[in-house]
């Protein structure tokens, strides 16, 4: 072996080394994701400072798998009535009035083949700050959970940490008044949350 | 090594083809070659070298294309329609018509896309149940083959145009043609039910009154109408009750599978089908062809089309002249008249005692006379209904309308140039005419031609106008069902090519510049709800009905079929019974795929195996083993038939079970106008097709050519090596388990003395107990006709890739669900089962022991999962599967489909790339959203929440599925009746889905011995 293939290989190593332990690493490639939106949407204007619950706009969260996105007639019930003029808004008001929908970025990308329902999770206790963490503090939404399968694993495997009354769900700023083991281990008997960890819970 | 040949036939001796039963030299070739030719054909057109250089690049640009996968976006309504949830399916009724017979379906749309269609379950000609080609019809809106434009043609040049161009146009001639009273005016269109075509013809008639009218349908059923004119005094169409039907004879008529009410009858008959519950019915079948209802009949006899009707005559003759029942009034024949034809016919034995069975159940008893028998054969099942007070309790009598003239009519009337403008409204009379009509050259005649279609064929190109026709989820629209209620029609998507329906298109010749399909069809139904002119705007109660009518897909009170009395019309039954062994008949009869060649274009159906032949991606010319010996022939032989001075090449296929001296040819295949799927695949049958002997007749010659033709038939795939042969064949017959009732009633647990014996089964690994769900399907042999519902049923639902003729003949067809059909006794007159086999779900399942990787596993409910991500194609598993039910991706399947097909998939199942093994997953994506509903709601799930795709709209109710931990699931009943058995069972595999033994219930008289009722020996 010469001496230019040994260094072509040692830099091969390096090279795939760097990829696989920081590139493809969810916490460099996926957390912190915030990429910009057509709207300059606030939650921590909307949901921080005026309170709205999540599901004011993501209706669909409760009961079908997807928490969906809000059609700009959703926007529009409020902002017909105020800042009716802002420039920020023209996006959405041109939507409103021509039906054209507006194209929002996805933050939350799961693959293809993982079939996740917002509905069980919701109804089963696990709040939306547990995925999506600090929304109400989000000028721009951005990925706070690495989203891999190990991290939902972890959950899956242990749920007990996660769990919440149902009326908390959707509060950010919830904290338990007691051991958050004992109350989610007496919330799981309570609504029998026995997430699988089968392959075939996610994948189809 | 002994060959094959030694070893006796075991079980029942079963055998699935004549290659396997003779022993074939090419058959034994195929055992030893362990894997079938062309398994390990390369991947077609890529060199290694090309392959690598490829990879090479992509990983280079796999570096540099960064971290994240591409971005997506989230594009949410402006307004969000009232009802529609984002990523749920929405059902919608609707229908579809074939053959003038409108079918009650449900269509599954997946935000905005139609994906999937099955049975209206609410309406009674469908109960769930959608037949393989009502499931299939959703990929002919994907198909990038559609017309996509409005096409004029002058001096042979084709030029695109637009509909304003021709609704320009059509103002114009069509006033002028207005004026002149339609003087020159023609419609042609195929057989239709619709209220609204209805309505809209006579509105045409009021603006063109001389305009005159035909009708083409290659598969019609005029000689039950004159039958039954003959009969009763007008035209009337059948409408049997199956449930209360206890003797069921049926000439030729395919209750089960041709027949308009095939579905509901499949459904009733299965009913009267379960030993344990209340008495068998009982199914005599006189056919020339091997059908579905042949297939589950007690006693099947294979008679030539022209015998059906000697068999009939027997029959009557038989009732009649034996004194037990008189001849009624009107029936236009005394008893006398039949005595030439007592005794005559194949097996008077088999005769005698059906009429024996139907004087005995006297109101409780059927006889059926297929479309294609003559006339007098319609009108003696009449009179025969009518004597044994049938008519009335289990069959009754629809009025249909008279059909409007024929083509052959229309031909004249263009030859002496009396019309000039001829609006062809649907159908492709061109490719699908008697041969001996010039169609294209009688068309020119005629100096507009405008032809609505769904592609550029062989009419379009012979027409001035081309305009593209909506498809049926894309329009407005209604039909009657076959017993007589109107159903509603409504489009799920926009018309995708600007395509418009045959009710817009009238509406518009009637001088409507923009019709709207919602209008015309609201309107008929206000005026068919008593109201008269158009449909009122701001009527609540109007509005609620209207609702009501699309919500359920049909109105409810449809006019309850007749029991006309017997008008005394002459019976006309020739001059006698034809000679049985005259010279060689040909029968052309519709594909069981692709009908008439409507559904050329549909890869589902092209790649479905024909329920006899298990040949895909084409048709044949079918004949008996002991014709086939008589004429020399072997199959895949090319022969070459001449018929009437018209000759043909055909692959010959030597079928069981096919009447002797018969060849069935299919329609519907060698079409050259049409899109690329169907696109010379087979042989055109039409060219044979005489237009005064449209269902063949005798006369035929049969010339070997010398050729061979490759056929593609998924029949033998799967054969194993002599050895494994050897064993497959001491096991058949405790694969499929039959016994007759008799031995049923007197030995219940005959299907355990079937098996193949064994010492206690002990384990290598700790079993499992399953603790929560465990999930279990049983399979109803003694029901399943083996239609084909549920393997379409299943490609729609788990985007099942199509591969292609050459690809299932090297055994890399894609199907999870397949259904195995085997014959039983003599070649000439054999019994038939089919067997549906999909993953048994093991709970011992040698597949996983096998794999590498664990990228098939048990899931904590029993399902044998399979992990695409983990797999890495070894193809171990698919070699230890006993059931041979694994597939394995040989190519990017789905990545090979244009964008528009990329529609019809279904998001909730995953997409699988080369090199991926997939196989049925008893549709998990169904169980997790059932399981997820019920949670949601706090309740405990329920059985019956979850159906798999092949249960949904199975017509027999064969298959169930269920948690086998709740004894009181349809499913863990099953499995406790003693019918019910596990295949291969002695392996120690434990499956999850389990068979019930098929029960044939003969006639006493004509029952087998003890010892053939079960055939326990050899397998045991």
């Amino acid at each position: 072996m010469g001496p230019a293939t040994a260094v072509a290989a040692a830099g091969g190593l390096v090279y795939v080394t760097v990829l696989v332990t920081a590139v493809f690493n969810p916490h460099n490639s996926a957390i912190g994701y915030a990429p910009t939106q057509p709207v300059p949407y606030s939650h921590a204007l909307h949901v921080g400072e005026l309170g709205l619950d999540c599901r004011y706009c993501h209706t669909t969260v409760e009961h079908t798998a997807r928490a969906s996105i809000p059609p700009a007639e959703i926007c529009m019930n409020c902002h017909k009535s105020i800042f009716t003029e802002s420039p920020k808004l023209l996006p959405v008001r041109e939507a409103f009035a021509t039906g054209k929908p507006l194209a929002w970025v996805r933050v939350h990308d799961l693959p293809d083949f993982a079939y996740f329902d917002h509905s069980a999770h919701v109804n089963a206790g696990v709040g939306c700050v547990t995925c999506h963490g600090r929304v109400d503090r989000m000028e721009v939404v951005s990925q706070q959970a690495k989203l891999t399968m190990g991290w939902c694993l972890e959950c899956h495997r242990d749920p007990d940490r996660n769990l919440r009354p149902a009326a908390e769900v959707t509060n950010m700023e919830w904290v338990p008044d007691e051991d958050p083991a004992s109350l989610g281990r007496r919330l799981r008997e309570q609504h029998d949350v026995n997430p699988s960890t089968d392959c075939t819970t996610c994948h189809r | 090594m002994t060959t094959a040949n030694d070893a006796p036939l075991g079980g029942r001796g079963y055998w699935r083809s004549l290659e396997e039963l003779a022993q074939s030299e090419e058959f034994r070739r195929q055992l030893e070659n362990e894997f079938p030719g062309g398994v390990d054909t390369p991947i077609g057109g890529v060199s290694r070298r090309r392959f690598l250089q490829v990879m090479a690049a992509s990983a280079a640009m796999a570096g540099l294309a960064g971290c994240r996968w591409p971005q997506e976006k989230i594009v949410p309504f402006a307004r969000r329609p009232e009802g529609y949830e984002p990523g749920e399916t929405r059902l919608f009724a609707t229908t579809r018509e074939l053959g003038g017979i409108g079918f009650p379906l449900l269509a599954t749309s997946y935000d905005g896309r139609p994906i999937k269609i099955d049975g209206n379950p609410d309406h009674p000609q469908s109960l769930g149940a959608a037949s393989a080609l009502m499931q299939a019809s959703v990929l002919d809106l994907w198909n990038v083959d559609r017309s996509r434009s409005v096409l004029r043609r002058e001096r042979g040049q084709e030029i695109r145009a637009t509909w304003d161009d021709f609704a320009a146009f059509a103002g114009e001639h069509f006033a002028t043609l207005a004026g002149g009273g339609g003087r020159g005016l023609a419609f042609l269109s195929g057989a239709t039910g619709s209220p609204s075509r209805a309505r809209l013809r006579r509105e045409a008639q009021a603006r063109f009154p001389e305009a005159r009218w035909f009708e083409h349908e290659p598969v019609a059923a005029d000689a039950a109408r004159e039958g039954s004119r003959r009969a009763m005094g007008r035209a009337y169409r059948d409408v049997p009750d199956l449930e209360r039907a206890r003797i069921i004879a049926d000439f030729d008529a395919d209750l089960l599978q041709a027949h308009p009410a095939a579905i509901r009858n499949a459904r009733m008959f299965a009913r009267g089908r379960r030993p344990e519950r209340h008495g068998m019915n009982r199914l005599y079948v006189f056919e020339p062809g091997v059908s579905q209802t042949g297939t589950v009949a007690d006693h099947r006899l294979p008679v030539a089309r022209t015998q059906v009707v000697t068999a009939l005559a027997a029959l009557a003759a038989e009732i009649f002249l034996g004194g037990r029942v008189p001849v009624p009034a009107g029936a236009g024949f005394a008893a006398g008249d039949l005595a030439g034809w007592r005794g005559q016919g194949p097996r008077p034995d088999v005769i005698a005692a059906l009429a024996d069975d139907l004087v005995a159940h006297r109101g409780e008893g059927l006889v059926a006379v297929g479309a294609r028998q003559p006339a007098a054969a319609h009108h003696l099942a009449i009179v025969l209904n009518a004597a044994l007070a049938n008519t009335g309790r289990s069959v009754a009598y629809l009025p249909v309308e008279e059909p409007a003239a024929r083509l052959p009519e229309l031909l004249r009337e263009l030859a002496t140039g009396s019309i000039t403008t001829l609006v062809i409204l649907d159908g492709n009379p061109v490719a699908t005419a008697p041969a001996d009509l010039d169609v294209a050259a009688a068309f020119a005649r005629a100096g507009v031609t405008i032809h609505l279609a769904d592609q550029v064929d062989a009419t379009s190109r012979c027409c001035t106008w081309h305009l593209p026709r909506a498809h049926f989820l894309e329009t407005w629209s209604d039909a009657v069902a076959a017993d007589g209620s109107v159903l509603s029609g409504q489009p799920l998507i926009e018309p995708l090519f600007g395509s418009r329906s045959d009710l817009e298109l009238l509406a518009l010749l009637l001088g409507d510049p923009a019709p709207r399909g919602h209008d015309l069809v609201r309107a008929t139904f206000h005026q068919l709800t008593g109201g008269s002119g158009q449909a009122p705007q701001n009527n609540p109660r109007f509005e609620e009905r209207w609702r009501r009518f699309l919500h359920d897909g049909f109105l409810a009170d449809a006019p309850p079929p007749e029991t006309p009395p017997l008008a005394g019309g002459a019976l006309d039954l020739g001059p006698g019974p034809a000679p049985a062994a005259g010279d060689l008949e040909l029968i052309i009869a519709p594909d069981s795929r692709l009908h008439d060649g409507r559904f050329a274009d549909n890869a589902w159906l092209q790649e479905l195996p024909d329920f006899a032949t298990k040949v895909v991606w084409d048709n044949v010319a079918a004949l008996s083993p002991a014709t086939a010996a008589a004429l020399d022939l072997r199959h895949g032989d090319l022969v070459e038939l001449e018929f009437c001075g018209r000759r043909q090449l055909m692959p010959a296929y030597v079928l069981p079970g096919h009447a002797p001296h018969a060849v069935t040819i299919t329609l519907g295949y060698g079409r050259r106008d049409c899109g690329r799927v169907g696109r010379e695949v087979g042989h055109d049958a039409y060219a044979l097709r005489p237009s005064d002997a449209p269902h063949g007749g005798p006369g035929l010659a049969v010339r070997k050519t010398g050729r061979t033709y490759p056929l593609s038939c998924t029949q033998d795939h799967h054969a194993i090596d002599p050895r494994g042969y050897q064993e497959r064949e001491q096991r058949v017959g405790s694969l499929v388990r039959e016994a007759e009732l008799e031995h049923y009633l007197a030995d219940p647990e005959f299907v355990d003395h079937l098996g193949i014996h064994h010492p206690p089964l002990v384990s290598l690994w700790t079993e499992k107990e399953y603790t929560g769900h465990k999930w279990g399907m049983s399979i109803d042999l003694g029901v399943c006709t083996g239609c084909n519902a549920c393997a379409v049923a299943c490609q729609a639902e788990n985007n099942i890739p199509v591969v292609g003729k050459v690809e299932v003949g090297r055994s890399r067809e894609m199907h999870w669900l397949r259904i195995d059909r085997y014959f039983q006794g003599d070649p000439e007159q054999p019994t038939i089962a089919a067997q549906p086999v999909a993953c048994a779900h093991c709970e011992l399942a040698p597949c996983e022991s096998v794999c590498p990787v664990a990228a098939t596993v048990h899931t904590e409910e029993g399902l044998n999962a399979m992990v695409y991500n983990r797999c890495v194609g070894t193809r171990y598993c698919a070699n230890n599967c006993p059931f041979k039910v694994r597939r394995f991706n040989f190519f990017n399947n789905l990545d090979a489909l244009t964008e528009l097909d990329k529609m019809r998939l279904n998001p909730e199942v995953t997409a699988r790339s080369r090199g991926v093994m997939e196989k049925c997953t008893y549709c998990v994506q169904r169980i997790q959203k059932a399981k997820i509903k019920a949670k949601n709601a706090r309740r405990p799930l329920r059985d019956g929440d979850i159906v798999p795709a092949c249960a949904q709209t199975c017509p027999t109710e064969a298959i169930v599925f269920g948690d086998l931990n709740d004894p009181a699931s349809r499913v863990s009943q099953a499995r406790a009746d003693k019918r019910s058995y596990d295949l291969l069972a002695y392996l120690n595999i434990k499956p999850r889905t389990s068979y019930l033994a098929r029960i044939r219930n003969p006639h006493p008289a004509l029952a087998a011995s003890p010892d053939q009722a079960t055939g326990h020996g050899t397998g045991a």
